[in-house]
């Protein structure tokens, strides 16, 4: 079998977490936390002590550690996340000095920092951004392309995904998290293998607050549209996906997309929704999860979609 | 027959402004009695009409007030032979609950037929294609209101004020309208219907689903063939006790014809095109439900607004009905403009008046 394959998955969260009812006492939501948890939301995720990068090098060396991959055999980083002075500084420190940006001290970048600070010395690094929750959808997509096209066998794809601390936790009815997350990409083992990746952007949408409405009105379709078009690409029929792995926004959402895109037989995969609210690498934990748990078996069919702002609708067929 | 004084209610409306032209072009010589509200405002609104000079005189009634509220003048005025009592004076308003509909279509219905009584004239009622309710299939202009549901109150009165007007015992005819889009049959528009208000939705992209398949009949027609329908059936005796449909019946389009013929239009605009709006998801009613329901559930303005709106039309996409007309056509021997000739000149006023926002203030 040829192809490229998700060949591991980790991911970090930041020690702190909390409930919806604190988050809406300290004014960081939008709607009444009993409609957020009938949205399916409990707790999320905030990181206060924890700086972007430290996670997404926690969750980089723990996906390089238990995929078993050789670090000399990674010959591409992708970031997406944090980017600038900004990844190396916890949540809480909110008045990251202008000065840093006026000298050298600029390009501090942390992508390849993560190349030195991981011993990747035969990587070449890109960094990936501006795709909101689609970062990266974005990242495994440029790495499956290079890793087809310059016969690199295996890239490792990291999204470290913060907000200031005391930011409001609450968009378009879904609650966000604080979380790192690491993908190694590479030429396929036999399992988790990409069939079909698709990915839509519509710039008109840029401005997310000020389109909120349309944004909402322009979701459901073009997420129609997108799981359409990949499941045409992987050869399979709506009735064939077995799992659906989303991305941890309001569930009552999922339902609706799932109906339709007319995906009978498939299964969504929200266990980690009330746990761990949206972060924007969440099909990624919630894949590793669900095949950790034993829910996704071999061979099974497997749709993840993504929204991003921007905006950006992404979808990935792959066979578990 | 000889057409020689007309009682028409409701002549400050769309359709009874364009009747009453019609109707005094072809009776020029006909006393025309109006029965209005508000006086005063008539003798403005029959100036900018230009009909100052034709019989059309004004007598106070208003269908909330017991007995129409009339004057004892007004009341012996009523109490003559008409040629015809047209009566289109309604609740028109899609959003109305059951109680303010009932209140105008129903019970100002069975006060007027009261009002009109000694003179026993004959009776039009003008109601509407939609006294179908959520009945689907072909629709027969003899096929008695839906037991099947309604989707809003306003067709719901006007199915209970037929039946008032069919168990009156005056002759009556009665003309059910499919929803007016337009003025005329070239597609100029002077008030924006409820269609116009979802059509505004979908042009702007807040739409992401309509019940509904790509065939869904959408049957609408413009208001000077209502009015020239109801003013060459309203005197015909050898029709008395028939019920008409007045609707674009074969020339209907489908759902998928609207949103594309739409489509092109709007595309032609460089701005709306540069959005790259998806068209709403066609889904059933049930999915449709859903996402109502999700919506209420989040309690956001915009969305209840959204929703709101569009829930005393769109459930008939997906209920879709075919309205026989054959009765109507026979009669007329013409027939509604099919709606594909002037979805186009629709489709450009709509991306016209949500630029100069019009549109949206007459929401
Ligand atoms: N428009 C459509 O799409 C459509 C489709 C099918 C059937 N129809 C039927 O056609 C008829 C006319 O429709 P339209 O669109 O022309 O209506 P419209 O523009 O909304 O006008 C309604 C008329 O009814 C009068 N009216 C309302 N409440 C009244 C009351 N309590 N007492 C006396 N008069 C009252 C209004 O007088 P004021 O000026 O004083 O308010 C106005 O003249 C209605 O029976 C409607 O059900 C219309």
């Amino acid at each position: 079998m040829t192809g490229i394959s998700i060949l591991g998955v980790s991911y970090a969260f930041p020690s702190t977490s909390r409930g919806v009812e604190e988050l809406a006492l300290d004014g960081r939501l939008r709607s009444e936390p009993e409609r957020l948890k009938q949205a399916g939301f409990n707790r999320i995720h905030i990181a206060e002590q924890e700086s972007p990068y430290e996670l997404g090098l926690a969750s980089a060396q723990a996906v390089l550690d238990e995929s078993g991959v050789d670090p000399d055999d990674i010959g591409l980083v992708l970031y997406s996340g944090a980017a600038g002075e900004t990844a190396f500084h916890p949540g809480n420190v909110t008045n990251i000095e202008r000065s840093a940006l006026r000298t050298a001290d600029r390009n501090r970048f942390p992508a390849t920092r993560l190349q030195f600070d991981l011993g990747l010395e035969n990587a070449s690094v890109i960094g990936v951004d501006q795709l909101g929750g689609t970062n990266l959808f974005g990242a495994i997509r440029v790495a499956r392309s290079l890793c087809l096209t310059e016969g690199i066998s295996h890239a490792l794809c990291v999204s470290t995904d913060f907000m200031p601390t005391d930011s409001v936790r609450e968009t378009i009815f879904t609650c966000t998290s604080d979380a790192a997350c690491s993908v190694i990409v590479g030429q396929d083992r036999g399992r988790n293998r990409i069939v079909a990746s698709r990915h839509v952007t519509k710039g008109f949408f840029w401005e997310a607050d000020r389109l909120r409405d349309e944004i909402l009105g322009a979701y459901f379709p073009n997420a129609q549209l997108i799981i359409g078009k990949t499941l045409d690409d992987a050869g399979w029929s709506a009735d064939d996906v077995d799992w659906v792995i989303p991305h941890n926004v309001n569930l009552r959402s999922w339902e609706l997309v799932l109906k339709l895109a007319g995906m009978r037989n498939a299964r969504l995969w929200s266990r980690n929704v009330p746990r761990d609210g949206h972060t924007l690498a969440d099909n990624f934990i919630n894949l590793r999860d669900a095949l950790e748990s034993g829910s996704v078996r071999g061979g099974e069919r497997v749709l993840l979609f993504g929204y991003g702002y921007g905006a950006h609708w992404t979808a990935i067929a792959m066979e578990a | 027959m000889m057409v020689d004084r007309i009682l028409i209610t409701g002549a400050t409306g769309l359709l009874g402004g364009l009747l009453l032209r019609s109707l005094s072009v072809k009776y020029p010589e006909a006393d025309i009695l109006v029965m209005v509200r508000e006086p005063k405002r008539w003798i403005e609104y029959l100036s900018g009409f230009g009909l100052m000079d034709r019989r059309v005189a004004p007598v106070a009634g208003d269908l909330l007030v017991p007995g129409v509220g009339l004057t004892p003048e007004a009341r012996a005025a009523l109490g003559g032979r008409f040629s015809s009592i047209i009566h289109l004076a309604a609740d028109t308003c899609l959003t109305s609950d059951l109680e303010q509909a009932r209140a105008v279509n129903v019970e100002g219905t069975r006060q007027l037929l009261e009002a009109t009584e000694v003179g026993g004239s004959p009776f039009c009622l003008v109601s509407t294609a939609l006294v179908a309710g959520l009945r689907t299939g072909r629709i027969m202009e003899s096929d008695l209101p839906s037991r099947a549901g309604w989707a809003n109150a306003h067709e719901q009165s006007k199915a209970e004020a037929e039946e008032v007007v069919r168990s009156s015992g005056r002759d009556f005819t009665i003309m059910r309208s499919s929803p007016i889009v337009c003025d005329t049959s070239a597609g100029r528009v002077t008030r924006y219907s409820p269609l116009f208000q979802l059509l505004r939705f979908i042009h702007a992209g807040f739409t992401p689903v309509l019940p509904g398949r790509a065939d869904s009949p959408v049957d609408v027609v413009p208001a000077d063939f209502v009015a020239d329908a109801i003013r060459d059936l309203a005197f015909r005796r050898e029709t008395r006790g028939a019920t008409f449909h007045l609707c674009a019946g074969e020339g209907a389009a489908t759902l998928e014809n609207i949103i594309e013929w739409s489509w092109e239009v709007w595309s032609e605009d460089p701005l709306w095109r540069r959005r790259s709006i998806t068209s709403p998801v066609l889904t059933d009613f049930y999915t449709y439900q859903l996402f109502e329901t999700a919506a209420l559930e989040t309690g956001d303005a915009p969305l209840v607004r959204l929703f709101s709106q569009m829930g005393g039309l769109v459930p008939h996409f997906a209920h879709a009905k075919h309205f026989d007309t054959s009765g109507a056509d026979a009669a007329l021997g013409y027939r509604a403009p099919s709606v594909s000739s002037y979805w186009r000149a629709i489709a450009a006023e709509v991306n016209r008046s949500v630029g100069t926002g019009a549109l949206e203030s007459a929401a």
